[in-house]
């Protein structure tokens, strides 16, 4: 609308600003000639692989911290405005994350197994192949896609094994906890995060467990699990999480 | 080579608000095309404010707080181009209070088109301010709907905000803004979130939650603060009044949003199920009164037309949120906003028109909207970083609103409602969100 309106001025007025501007556009060429643009590919394509590597990060702990870390790096970089120094960043990141995939690939039945054998493990003392009680870190937390409550394959997946362990403590009371990624709007997003712990409970119930042991709480996007403003991060934040009452 | 395109004519659109306007008429002291959206057409007018003098007691300190304050009140108007207080080469000690002892061709050859003049005096702790407009072309001194009275130091920075409204009052018909309050969050080191309030130019800062807790979205209404709290372990709705806290609405699950309207109480609830709707609710008691929506669609964020008569409020039942319009008892509710997949945070105008709201792109960065009750949209905000959380001023000629731009995290702005004229009001900080206006 300005630049439309910048045309009706009448010609004498135009003809001294040219002049002005004519010497500006020059200036800009050369201002624009001398500086990079943000390496934005590259830092879309660290993103992704990150997001990709999210899915078996816990068996490529390390890795996939470091991968997270350097993005992080990539993007204070940016923001500073050194795009070569945040270029090597970013792929390094990208590599780092790559690591982090493959490594957890690979590592994923192994690591399983062991996890589960160091949960049964610490239960063992207190005599039986099981812990004593229920821990919350035990139950695992469910992830959402974009503005969705509808559970995944995979989600489901790990419900029933949460299930499993919420038949096998049958005293324990457990809350949903539900939230969101931290760009929407804040009161939608205590709908949204809502909506998400209830789809998670009431799956839960399907699968035979009381309702009555399952309370719901929405933090919206209060609470996010990873503040790195990436999209991997964002992935993270949009979860079920489960608390003992 | 859009980017350089867009560079461009930016470059061009301040050419033609910076260069002298040979096309223009006599510039008008009045203002008259301020009333203009779209921001070009608008002349600044040029004013000078001298350094205020002493009428008896007082100190040095009371003049720069209110020449300050006044300063500081014009510039965020966005009406007003300052004079600099260089510019100003003449002798301001022979310079009088009356048309008759002014020089105006001294102030007509700074190019001053009004002039802000005054003194003060103070006795037992009192001040009395003496603040006068003036229309250099004119040589005359204008009328303005203000009259002095005798404050404490502590109110003197109020009194200079009144002065402050009058005189945009008188330049544009409508009262200034500048005694009014804003309320929002602010994040604090640990995670936690309270509300606070402060004066529309960033002064008097005050907290009114004080706990380790979330507590969030704040609404003006029934003499105090409405708030959504965690504290007691839900989204719990609760009235800060005169310093003291008091529970209003705790049903299971959501109880947020609260929109008051001469004695009625909008509020998002969702009664521990999976359908969030909008309610009225007994403003001080919380119980609930009528259930407006009743959809499968999350239904939040109610904002009263300023006649009460209607509702406007979010909805995804269209699969994403939009914002909807619907009678004061729930009837005939009608989808407003057929652009974007995100759009949310409805604040209706006092003047009843149009609806502001943000709208969420693919980038995932908002942008600050209006839309008309017939549906056409207007943008006020683009390409300057993550735009969100508007609320119009009690006038409706000014939209608060929250912005990332800059890089420091989301802060506090304000701008003209047409979108121009975008100024910074929370001095320093950051991770502030959901800022209202007293209305």
């Amino acid at each position: 609308m300005m630049v439309e309106a910048t045309w009706t001025l009448r010609t004498d007025a135009r003809r001294a600003r040219w002049g002005a501007f004519g010497a500006l556009l020059l200036l800009l060429t050369l201002l624009l000639g001398a500086c990079a643009e943000p390496p934005n590919d590259l830092m879309k394509k660290a993103e992704d692989a990150l997001l990709d590597a999210t899915r078996v990060s816990e068996c490529a702990e390390e890795e996939y911290r470091q991968a997270e870390d350097m993005l992080r790096q990539a993007k204070a970089l940016v923001e500073s405005g050194d795009y070569d120094e945040a270029a090597i960043k970013a792929d390094a990141a990208y590599q780092l994350a790559q690591k982090a995939k493959a490594k957890g690939e690979a590592n994923w039945e192994e690591c399983q197994k062991a996890k589960a054998a160091l949960a049964a493990g610490s239960g063992a003392q207190s005599g039986g192949d099981r812990p004593a009680k229920l821990e919350a870190a035990m139950l695992k937390t469910i992830y959402f896609p974009y503005n969705e409550s509808n559970l995944s394959e995979e989600a489901r997946a790990t419900l029933q094994a949460n299930a499993e362990l919420l038949r096998e403590f049958s005293d324990a009371q457990v809350t949903v906890e539900g939230h969101c990624d931290e760009r929407g709007a804040t009161e939608y997003n205590i709908a949204l995060g809502e909506r998400r712990a209830q789809a998670v409970r009431k799956y839960l119930m399907q699968l035979g467990i009381d309702g009555a042991r399952l309370g719901v709480l929405s933090w919206g996007e209060e609470k996010p699990a990873d503040s790195s403003g990436t999209d991997a991060g964002f992935a993270r934040n949009r979860r079920a999480e489960f608390t003992l009452r | 080579m859009t980017k350089l395109f867009t560079v461009l004519a930016a470059i061009l659109a301040s050419f033609a608000l910076l260069a002298p306007r040979a096309d223009a008429q006599e510039p008008d002291n009045r203002g008259i095309d301020i009333e203009i959206r779209g921001g070009l057409k608008r002349a600044l007018i040029p004013i000078a404010i001298p350094p205020l003098k002493s009428l008896g007691g007082g100190d040095a300190t009371i003049a720069a707080e209110v020449r300050e304050t006044i300063t500081r009140d014009l510039q965020i108007s966005g009406y007003f181009s300052l004079i600099p207080e260089d510019a100003i080469f003449f002798d301001l000690s022979s310079d009088g209070l009356t048309p008759t002892t002014i020089n105006f061709e001294n102030w007509s050859n700074i190019k001053a088109s009004g002039l802000v003049k005054g003194g003060f005096k103070e006795a037992s702790g009192q001040v009395v301010l003496d603040m006068r407009l003036f229309l250099v072309d004119k040589q005359t001194q204008a009328n303005l709907k203000w009259e002095p009275k005798a404050v404490g130091r502590d109110q003197l920075r109020r009194e200079a905000h009144e002065f402050a409204d009058a005189l945009i009052e008188y330049y544009t018909g409508n009262r200034g803004i500048f005694g009014t309050r804003i309320t929002f969050t602010a994040k604090g080191a640990s995670g936690q979130k309270n509300v606070y309030m402060m004066d529309m130019d960033g002064a008097n800062l005050r907290r009114l939650t004080n706990n380790d807790s979330i507590n969030i979205l704040p609404t003006f209404g029934n003499g105090g603060v409405y708030y959504t709290s965690y504290k007691d372990g839900n989204p719990n709705l609760y009235l800060w009044r005169g310093g003291s806290d008091k529970l209003v609405s705790s049903q299971p699950g959501q109880n947020s949003g609260a929109a008051f309207c001469k004695g009625k109480l909008a509020v998002t609830l969702s009664q521990g199920g999976t359908n969030t709707d909008i309610y009225l609710i007994d403003p001080n008691t919380g119980a609930i009164q009528s259930r407006l929506t009743d959809h499968w669609g999350i239904d939040t964020s109610p904002t009263w037309s300023p006649d009460c008569a209607r509702i406007a409020f979010v909805s995804d039942r269209a699969g994403n949120p939009q914002i909807y319009v619907m009678n004061a008892d729930g009837s005939d509710p009608r989808r407003l906003t057929h652009q974007g997949t995100y759009n949310t945070n409805p604040d209706w105008s006092p003047q009843g028109d149009r609806i502001v709201f943000s709208a969420r792109d693919e980038r995932g960065a908002f942008d600050i909207f209006t839309v008309d009750l017939g549906g056409a949209i207007e943008r006020l905000t683009q390409n300057q970083g993550s735009n969100e959380d508007p609320s119009f001023s009690p006038n409706g000629r000014y939209i608060v609103f929250v912005s990332s731009r800059g890089g420091a995290g989301p802060r506090i702005y304000i701008m003209r409602e047409d979108g121009s004229h975008q100024v910074l009001i929370t001095q320093s900080g950051s991770g502030f969100s959901s800022p209202q206006w007293a209305k």
